[in-house]
Parts: C-alpha cells; structure tokens; sequence
C-alpha cells in the first residue's frame, strides 16, 4: 500500500483515487480533532471538505517534509478559523466557558501546587487552557489563535504569558 | 518508531470528549504522527458527518473553478451567479479580443495613412464595441443564451453586466495603444461613441432580436458619419464634442438605471 507521501505525489498528477484514499485514512482523527474544537457539525463538515478541497489544489506544493497528517491539520485548523470568522455567532466552542465560570481561575491561581506537567496543565483556568491548546498545541499564530477563540490578540498573548507563569510556577 | 499505542477505551474517551486537557494534547500529538492509531479511532467518528463531507469534497472538485475575472468581480461586489453571468462567454470573448486587437492595427494603420482609410476606420471602429458585446451572448455563440432569455432578470442590469468583461479590454487597447505609439491618442475619439453603441444595442436586442439591432445600428451609426462628412466636410464631425457628450450621457444613463435597477432588486440577487 502506498504511503501518504506517496499518495501526496499522485494527488498531484490528479488522481482522485489516491484522494478518495487520503480521505479515508485521515478524515476520521480529523473530525474528532475539529469536533473538540467546534461544537457545530456543519462547520466541522465544511471544513473537512475544504482541507481536502485544498490538498487536492495544493499537493503539488508539498514539499514532502514532514508528516502528512500534521500538514492536513495545519489546513483544517486553519480552513475553520476561516469559517468561524464568516459566522462568529453560530459557534460556541467546546470546551471554552461562558464568562460566568471563567471566574473559576481565580480558585486554580491559589492551587497550582503540583509538581507534574499534565496536572498543572490540567489545574490551569480553561480560557488558559484554550490559548495554550492554539498556540504551543495547535501551533497557531497569535492572529489565528485570536480568531479561534474569538477574542483579541492581546488578550491571547496576556493569557498565554499568565498561563506560563502559573506552569512555571507548578513546575518549579 | 512509535511503540506505544493509544488502546481503544483510551481513544473512546478522547473522542467523546472525556479527556482531560494533558492527556487529550498527548492522544492529538501522537495521532498526528501514527497512522495506526488514526485507522484505530475511525469506529469513534461521526460516519455520517464523513460520508456528507466527502460528497461535499466531490462535490466542489467536479464544480467549475472561478476565472480570475470572475473572482476579481467577486472581489468588487458582485455576487457569484451574477459574476458568473458576466464572463459566462469567456470562449466568445476571446474570439472578441481577437478582433478588437486586429480593429486597434487598423486604427494605427489608418493613423499613417490618413485619407479614405480613416475615414473607413472612423466608421467601422465604433460599431466594434457594439458587436463585441452583443455577438459574445448572441444565441448559437454563448451557451447560457436561452437559460438567460427565459430567466426573470432585469435587463439593464444585464446589459452592464456584460459590458463589463469587454470594457477593460478596450479602455486597455486604447490606453496602450494611445501610450506605446505616438499620434494614435485621437483613436480613443471611437470610444465613447462605441460604449453608447454597444450599451444600445444590448437594450434593443432584447426588443429586436441580434440581428435588427445591430444592423438597424450601424445602419444609423453609418447615416450619421456619412450627413456629418457631408455637412461639416470631415467624419470628424461625427465625433464633435456634442456627439462625444451625447455618448457619455447614454453610457452614464444606463450605468444610473442599471445601479437603480440593482438597488431595487437586490433581494433577487
């Protein structure tokens, strides 16, 4: 069976069975990774189609570094900040809480004590939590990280600085 | 190599959304690179969801791409259907170009000659616009003929629509034209007249038919230069300042009616 980069290579020479195969492989973990970042299936269907609408254009341009299936995510991340951004009303993110609980952090400042990694990542307030996800996890941008989650850039990088902080804290 | 892999209780509570933060990044992190572990988490997926959007991705892959010109027009305002209406005679339009570019050498060539050439020049040119435009969404030439004829769609705003992917190429054929060689500046005087043409023409082809309108135009267009080289002595008279404000105030009418029209109906489109 031919390998991804393989199929990339054939996608090129505008083969729409090796994208039928590419779909099959990675459209799954893809609709999962979306879904937990956007609770509204039509965006996440919209926006799987659209990263293979762009793979399908842009295989010729891959320049095979790399894994395949980090450079579909990079496409879809992207393709559905994009959505979003065109109804920013109609998508509550997952995982994001309404401002109300948001006042929870103030609790996790006091309590960050622990010594591992994953335990303070887990401790941290969830708006902290969702820029770190976008920028280190999802490897957004500042810009792209402040369209995701509908806030503004300066209050990713305020957030993203706090967050640091508070896991260099519990690491130390 | 990876050795461990993600067991299956482990990407059942990925994808239904129970894992914590830490241990969700680390599932994402390892499905980026393992491809056994993505075929794993397949039966955890919205099938449905998949199924729709590969009919979507098919979908959009076997739908025409947009031209350039069409994006561009997209980009200035216009909606897709109607951007697409505009340069849906993109086959005759080249075929137009063609002949434009050949009426422009005739222009230069009479330039030098001057005498009876001009005149001919001067005679002919204006109607190229006219028959540019008319002839690209004539039936027999541009496919959409009968679906645009039968659709409710108002017609002035159809006229400049189609005007529209003509006009650039001779406002550029001029202009360059006008630039590159000295003393060809007065073939722009065919301009005006040739828009007020061609934006009439598209009106009474919608009343007439192609043929009439266009032979009933030049026939007039032909009348007119002929009664002015015999009253003034020159075909320039056709092209007097009265003509060349009588041509702007045709091209700027239906450009108004047309914007109106637009206005109106904006919900239809």
């Amino acid at each position: 069976m031919a390998d991804d980069a393989a199929l990339i290579g054939s996608i090129a020479r505008g083969d729409r069975d090796a994208l039928a195969t590419l779909y099959s492989r990675h459209a799954s973990w893809l609709q999962v990774r979306l879904r937990r970042r956007c609770v509204d299936d039509d965006v996440v269907a919209e926006a799987l189609q659209e990263t293979f609408v762009a793979a399908w254009r842009g295989a010729g341009r891959w320049r095979g570094e790399g894994d395949v299936g980090a450079w579909l995510w990079g496409i879809a991340i992207r393709r559905m900040i994009d959505l979003l951004a065109k109804r920013p009303r109609h998508c509550p993110l997952a995982g994001v809480p309404d401002p109300v609980v948001a006042s929870a952090e103030e609790q996790v400042l006091v309590r960050v004590e622990y010594a591992d990694v994953a335990t303070a990542l887990n401790r941290l307030s969830p708006d902290l939590v969702a820029v770190v996800q976008a920028t280190v996890l999802d490897g957004l941008t500042t810009r792209e990280a402040a369209r995701l989650l509908q806030i503004p850039q300066g209050t990713v990088k305020t957030r993203m600085a706090r967050a640091r902080l508070l896991l260099r804290e519990a690491l130390s | 190599m990876t050795v461990w892999h993600a067991d299956d209780a482990l990407l059942a509570a990925y994808a239904g959304g129970g894992l914590d933060q830490a241990r969700a990044a680390s599932v994402e992190q390892h499905l980026t690179g393992c491809a056994s572990c993505r075929a794993a988490i397949a039966p955890h997926a919205d099938a449905a969801l998949i199924a729709r959007a590969w009919a979507g991705t098919v979908d959009r892959l076997d739908r025409p791409r947009t031209s350039p010109f069409e994006r561009l027009l997209i980009a200035l305002g216009l909606s897709p259907s109607a951007a697409r209406l505009a340069t849906g005679a993109s086959a005759a339009r080249r075929a137009w170009v063609a002949g434009c570019v050949l009426v422009a050498g005739f222009a230069i060539a009479a330039r030098e000659m001057d005498g009876p050439m001009a005149l001919w020049f001067l005679t002919v040119a204006p109607l190229a616009p006219l028959t540019g435009v008319a002839l690209a969404y004539g039936p027999g030439v541009f496919s959409m003929h009968e679906v645009v004829a039968a659709a409710p769609y108002p017609r002035l705003r159809l006229v400049l629509l189609r005007c529209l992917p003509v006009l650039p190429m001779t406002v550029l054929l001029l202009v360059v034209g006008g630039l590159v060689l000295p003393g060809t500046a007065g073939a722009a005087l065919w301009l005006l007249p040739g828009l007020a043409l061609a934006a009439l023409g598209l009106v009474a082809e919608r009343l007439v038919g192609v043929q009439t309108a266009i032979g009933g135009l030049a026939a007039l267009w032909m009348g007119g230069v002929a009664s002015a080289r015999i009253t003034t002595g020159s075909v320039l008279g056709a092209f007097s300042p009265t003509v060349q404000l009588l041509s702007s105030a045709i091209v700027l009418g239906a450009v108004c009616l047309a914007l109106v029209g637009a206005r109106r109906t904006r919900s239809f489109w």
